[in-house]
């Protein structure tokens, strides 16, 4: 067993290396090393980072739940339409147990929301039931659960799921752009503002450069979602509880609740819907978004096709992530919910 | 379970590895071997752990009743009853519901209802352990095991179970009755190679090519004819390193265990001639094929005719063991056309220079895989027709797909088999075998993905 030792003794060096190595680049900011630029910001805990902050000034009365694609929705704008001070909890590849667990989060903390409008995607309510991104933040997932607090197993678990989630080829490769970014630095994919608005510097750099390949921001865009959308098979039961859970809850607490299916660009929608059931799904979205209207009085807005709405002219950052333009027509149709 | 995962790299194998070199009895080793192929399968699903049971359960005691019996006629009589159960239980839960469907397609009256079937995983490769030990148990090339732990660790090997190579008994019956052996250092390094190399093929190669190619074929409708190309070929690659690197594991996790499992691909995309890539693709498939079906309806022993229709039924059928699809048939039939032009034409072919012999061997092969590969008859006519430059599809396949699958075209003319490598069993190439298996595991966490023959 001589070779096998060895060869054990080798992984167990390799691991070695490469943890030591991805904890000095330290890609994702989890770590102390602040030596090189974060490539990718692990927004939920910025998120849960920012609201603090803003909590401080004052309790948010205004709520805007959703996933990457409601972050563009400016609380400025929100704040004058609405009379109310709202803070945008928009996170990337969210699914509703997400809007769940930083309402509640939120509400553990203050939050006294007058409004909430929460941006529903067709795949927020994805058939796969992957849990993975909240349960991967520890306060996502008490608030989620209701619970006090994490026991020590549980966090041992969180612990090693995140020492998993490092030995990825992806982190790797993370690693090694946030190398690059030190010796040629460009503007991060996006930073927040205090109170939740994000702003696509990368993209926004690109632009002002005229670097920005908008055929292929929207031919890869597509391909992605049409990959969601393909492993979609229905509506996650589990998820449509969370989201009526969440507008009843909302309703108990005083909250006027606006829903609004968020679009897809129209130019993009052929690709992103072939051999996928989206149309169907789309469907099933709107009708049980309208029994949460006829149950609890939550205001319903189809926002999916932004050529209804004048939306979809613009110069949009991918087939779904919408621009200032956009998110202004946006506004204008959740308006009448006041 | 499956290879490419922590539960099975970190949990499983570490565990059943370590209990079993602290065995040190035959039987002690027999026990955990069948107990752990019981764990690994019914970590899928506990319930058909007794499914496989029962099926091992009568084919051993069938082999048994053979042994005893003197008569040829009682004998038969064992073998017609063993495999009559194991095919029942086979078509009940593969093909039923294919039976059904294709009737109702043609008449609602005739047609059987559908019943809502789980197809038990590896339902097709253990039957096919079970078959071919019965048949060579009554033909008197191997003896009927005594030890039912020692049939039951046959039948339920992790490492081959649920998607092969399909071993027979007597290519593993020494290595099993001499189980209680120490260690080989020079086994347990070719070992490691073996399972190393079926990874890197299996993580990363395979699943990147089916990342980029699975959305081109989910459009199909769409492609220009370049990109429909791309998919076919693309698929080809992918196939190939997924298969043979789950063969490659299989054989690897074989050694570890002092088990010697035989070869299953032999560079089957430089075969020059379809006969040529039948020995060298999935070759425990397409030599059971031959050994217990072929030549059972006669082979070549007949007229040309009577063995050509030989060779089309035996394809057909072995189309259909992949799936119960018309697709499978389909190819498994267009196979068999390509078996008997291969025989009828063989003058001609051999005036042909090899490498245009390969290279139409090899484009033959792509335009099966299309059947192979698409869901349905029409996605594949539709392929088809993508391919011919037909249709007004205008999607073309990405950069990233191209790159791949030509990537994947070199590696299938560069690579070498991993039976072709002479692995190196000094410690020396330890942190070679080590690095490999890290970046492989870096690949395998990113993409979570299954073998495709966990399907069959």
């Amino acid at each position: 067993m001589k070779f096998l030792s060895a060869t054990l003794l080798c992984i167990l060096g390799c691991a070695a290396a490469y943890g030591a190595f991805v904890y000095y680049v330290n890609p994702r900011g989890e770590f102390a090393p602040a030596i090189f630029p974060r490539v990718l910001m692990p927004d939920r805990e910025a998120k849960l980072r920012l609201y603090q902050d803003f909590a401080r000034r004052g309790p948010a009365t205004g709520l805007v739940l959703g996933s990457s694609r409601s972050m563009k929705l400016p609380p400025p704008d929100l704040n004058r339409l609405f009379g109310a001070r709202f803070f945008n909890f928009g996170v990337t590849g969210a699914t509703v147990e997400d809007f769940a667990a930083l309402y509640a989060w939120a509400r553990q903390r203050g939050a006294a929301p007058r409004y909430v409008i929460v941006g529903v995607d067709v795949d927020s309510l994805h058939s796969d039931d992957q849990y993975g991104s909240t349960l991967a933040v520890p306060e996502l997932r008490v608030a989620l659960e209701g619970k006090a607090g994490l026991t020590t197993v549980e966090r041992a678990a969180f612990a090693l799921g995140q020492a998993q989630d490092v030995y990825k080829l992806g982190y790797l490769l993370d690693s090694f752009h946030a190398i690059g970014l030190k010796f040629q630095p460009v503007p991060p994919r996006w930073s927040f503002d205090p109170d939740g608005y994000v702003r696509y510097r990368l993209s926004e750099h690109e632009r002002a450069t005229n670097t920005f390949d908008y055929p292929k921001a929207m031919g890869d865009c597509a391909v992605r979602y049409q990959k969601r959308y393909h492993e979609m098979t229905g509506l996650s039961t589990r998820r449509r509880s969370h989201l009526e859970n969440l507008v009843a809850r909302a309703r108990h607490d005083g909250a006027k609740v606006i829903l609004w299916l968020t679009p897809i660009h129209p130019q993009t929608l052929p690709d992103v819907a072939r051999g996928t059931k989206y149309p169907e799904l789309l469907e099933q979205t709107r009708s049980f978004l309208e029994t949460l209207h006829d149950r609890y009085g939550a205001s319903v807005f189809d926002l999916h096709d932004p050529a209804r709405y004048g939306a979809a002219g613009g110069y949009w950052y991918d087939c779904v992530h919408f621009d200032e333009p956009a998110a202004e027509r946006i506004l204008a149709v959740l308006a009448e919910a006041r | 379970m499956v290879f490419n995962s922590d539960v099975f790299l970190l949990a499983f194998l570490p565990i059943v590895f370590a209990l079993f070199w602290i065995a040190r009895t035959r039987q002690q080793r027999y026990v955990l071997l069948t107990l752990s192929g019981y764990v690994f399968y019914g970590y899928w699903n506990w319930k058909f752990c007794f499914l496989m049971l029962f099926s091992s359960l009568v084919s051993y005691f069938a082999a048994l009743g053979i042994s005893r019996t003197e008569t040829a006629r009682g004998k038969r009589a064992w073998v017609v009853a063993s495999v009559s159960v194991d095919l029942t239980l086979l078509g009940f839960f593969k093909y039923y519901n294919f039976l059904a469907a294709s009737l109702a397609a043609l008449s609602s009256k005739i047609a059987p209802p559908l019943l809502d079937i789980v197809l038990p995983i590896g339902i097709s490769f253990y039957t096919f352990h079970t078959i071919s030990y019965i048949v060579d148990v009554a033909a008197g090339r191997v003896k009927a095991a005594r030890n039912l732990f020692e049939y039951l660790t046959y039948v339920s090997l992790f490492s081959q179970l649920v998607a092969g190579p399909i071993v027979r008994y007597r290519q593993i019956e020494e290595d099993l009755e001499h189980i209680d052996g120490p260690p080989r250092e020079d086994w347990i390094a070719r070992g490691i190679g073996f399972f190393v190399m079926g990874m890197i093929r299996k993580v990363m190669l395979a699943d990147q090519i089916a990342a980029q190619i699975n959305p081109l074929i989910d459009g199909m409708a769409q492609l220009s004819t370049g990109a429909a190309w791309v998919a076919a070929l693309g698929y080809t690659c992918q196939l190939y390193f997924d298969f043979s690197g789950y063969s490659d594991m299989a054989i690897g996790l074989g050694y570890l265990f002092g088990l010697r499992i035989p070869q299953n691909f032999n560079s089957p995309y430089k075969a020059a001639g379809i006969r040529d890539f039948w020995r060298r693709w999935h070759i425990s498939l397409s030599t059971w094929l031959r050994d217990y079906l072929y030549i059972a309806l006669g082979g070549s022993r007949g007229s040309a005719l009577r063995t050509h229709i030989n060779l089309l039924i035996t394809m057909l059928l072995g189309g259909l063991w992949h799936g119960a699809n018309w697709t499978f048939v389909i190819w498994g039939g267009y196979h068999g056309v390509l078996l008997i032009l291969d025989r009828v034409l063989e003058p001609w072919w051999k005036a042909v220079p090899r490498p245009l012999y390969q290279l139409a061997t090899f484009l033959a092969v792509v335009c099966g895989w299309v059947f192979f590969r698409a869901p349905s008859v029409g996605v594949a006519g539709e392929w088809f027709r993508r391919m011919a430059g037909a249709g007004n599809g205008a999607t073309p396949a990405g950069p990233l797909a191209v790159l791949w699958v030509w990537f994947g075209l070199l590696a299938v003319i560069f690579l070498p088999e991993s039976w072709d490598i002479r692995f190196g069993t000094q410690r020396r190439w330890a942190p070679v075998y080590a690095a490999g298996l890290f970046i492989a595991y870096l690949f395998m966490k990113q993409t979570k993905t299954v073998f495709l023959y966990y399907q069959f």
